[in-house]
């Protein structure tokens, strides 16, 4: 007879809540069940909206990725209206997708670092992360949420200054995170704590629809970025692959996604054409489309359709997290207890996109 | 006893349905730029050994339950803030259909932080206010 054991939707190495359902025998997980929508707000609903005002509703469906959610979803509804936005938007667009994707991989393996016991590498990971939302602060004005987007372009542009500290701080950050990656790759008992742990095929990756970094780190190739929207298409980019499917590899792959981001962000700061940064646009959109954007986490579904008003009737998103819970009971079951509660994050959940 | 007490009160965090803008950057606070341990606060995640109780977001309907149990098992005295401009007034998830009231409706709240996302000096300010608070009340109790 196994015992049950709550997990959460409280508990001290949870940043937000979830709720799993652990049977034990031993030490041994046998069987695992998952709750979610602790957060269930309904911003969906909310977003039948005016599609101006649904970006602040699409920023505010998660702060982690706020950016990457507002950009899916004013490229779904440019889709719907047929509109061409410039190629510096585009760019800037892209810097800001790569620059969020630094500080949400560098927050996650700081919780990481500290679900695993690691609480310095916790503490060091988030002051360089500091460096990263200094750039977005003087670039966009704002910490959390850029509202740098709209249907049409950008609300504003960024300036030479801007760009010229942010490069600076991106050198410094490179430096850091090559420091970083040297104590984490030379430290015998994290290596020891990760390597076979949570161990996933590429085939489990196809079946379940792992997406994102996960997926990538056992070889399942799903980069949305190959899909070529905003500026992706003109610079050189190809995802980063990994075979071991453990745990470790879960943490290299973002550490060495880390460092592509920084080499696209220059490429991008290379290529940065001046130009207008768009118009407004303020018409009704009618007809049904869809975009996919990749999030930090992985592929990020934007379902748009509007009636010739500018009312959208339906907007639909379909979040990473989703995706990646699907498999949480292939992982945890025949782990050790002790290594569940790390597991749980290693897969990097964001129950408020999940639940929005 | 009191003198005991009054030393580095624990807290507590707690997402009731906000959007982790705020999450964030209360983490962030912990971390060295910031850094609110040094007013001698520890983050633990164990309500029956917190003094501290930091909420985010509006109450959704299934993290109402959540809070009352969470306050409930805190010892007296105990400090309520509030983080965020959707847990002190709704903010921009007014109106929608999974909110289901306000922190203050259920539980008495002490410290109000506005601001969509709270900035981490806002936030410092609100805990060092919460800190003060908790302080008075162990004089008092
Ligand atoms: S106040 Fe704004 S940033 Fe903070 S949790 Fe609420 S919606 Fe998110």
């Amino acid at each position: 007879m196994p015992t049950i054991v709550p997990f959460g939707p409280q508990h001290p190495i949870l940043v937000e809540p979830i709720r799993y359902l652990l049977a034990l025998e031993e030490e041994t997980v046998v069987g695992v069940e998952y709750e979610i929508g602790y957060l269930h707000k309904g911003l969906e609903k909310a977003m039948e909206n005016d599609y101006i005002k649904d970006i602040y509703f699409a920023e505010r469906v998660c702060g982690i990725c706020s950016m990457v959610h507002s950009t899916t979803f004013v490229n779904a509804v440019e889709k719907l209206a047929g509109i061409e936005v410039p190629e510096r938007v585009k760019f800037i667009r892209t810097i800001l997708l790569e620059l969020e994707r630094l500080h949400s991989h560098m927050l996650w393996l700081g919780i990481v670092a500290d679900s695993i016991g690691f609480q310095n590498l916790f503490m060091l990971c988030w002051r360089d992360r500091e460096l990263i939302m200094d750039i977005l602060e003087s670039l966009t004005g704002n910490r959390i949420h850029f509202s740098m987007n709209t249907v049409g372009g950008l609300r504003k542009d960024i300036s030479e200054k801007g760009i010229r500290f942010m490069l600076g701080n991106l050198d410094r950050f490179a430096l850091s995170v090559r420091k970083i990656e040297n104590s984490l790759y030379n430290d015998l008992t994290v290596l020891k704590r990760l390597r076979g742990v949570a161990y996933l095929t590429r085939e489990d990756c196809k079946r379940y629809g792992v997406v994102g970094p996960n997926a990538r780190a056992s070889g399942y190739s799903n980069d949305s970025r190959m899909d070529g929207y905003e500026a992706y298409e003109m610079i050189d980019f190809s995802p980063i692959l990994k075979a071991g499917g453990d745990n470790l590899d879960r943490v290299v792959i973002r550490m060495d996604e880390v460092l592509q981001s920084i080499g696209l962000i220059r490429e991008c700061v290379r290529l940065l054409p001046d130009g207008e940064i768009g118009e407004k646009y303020k018409r009704g959109v009618e007809g049904e489309t869809f975009f996919r954007c990749e999030a930090p986490r992985g592929e990020l579904f934007y379902y748009v359709r509007g009636n010739g008003s500018k009312k959208l009737e339906r907007v639909k998103i379909r979040t990473p997290t989703l995706a990646n819970l699907a498999m949480m009971e292939k992982v945890m079951i025949g782990l050790e207890f002790a290594n569940v509660p790390a597991t749980a994050l290693f897969f990097d959940p964001c129950m408020s996109c999940q639940d929005r | 006893m009191n003198k005991a007490l009054a030393r580095s009160p624990w807290f507590l965090h707690y997402d009731a349905g906000g959007c982790n803008g705020c999450d964030i950057e209360l983490l962030a606070c912990l971390t060295p730029r910031y850094d609110v341990e040094r007013f001698g606060i520890v983050n633990k995640g164990n309500p029956k050994l917190a003094d501290i109780l930091l909420v985010v977001g509006p109450i959704t309907r299934k993290s109402k339950p959540v809070i009352e149990n969470l306050y409930g098992q805190m010892p007296e005295p105990k400090v309520v803030v509030a983080v965020g401009s959707c847990c002190v007034e709704r903010g921009i998830f007014d109106g929608c259909y999974g909110v289901e009231c306000l922190l203050d409706e259920i539980i008495p709240v002490d410290v109000y932080i506005p601001g969509c996302a709270a900035r981490p000096g806002t936030i410092i300010e609100g805990i060092k206010k919460a800190i003060d608070l908790w302080r008075a009340k162990i004089e008092g109790h």
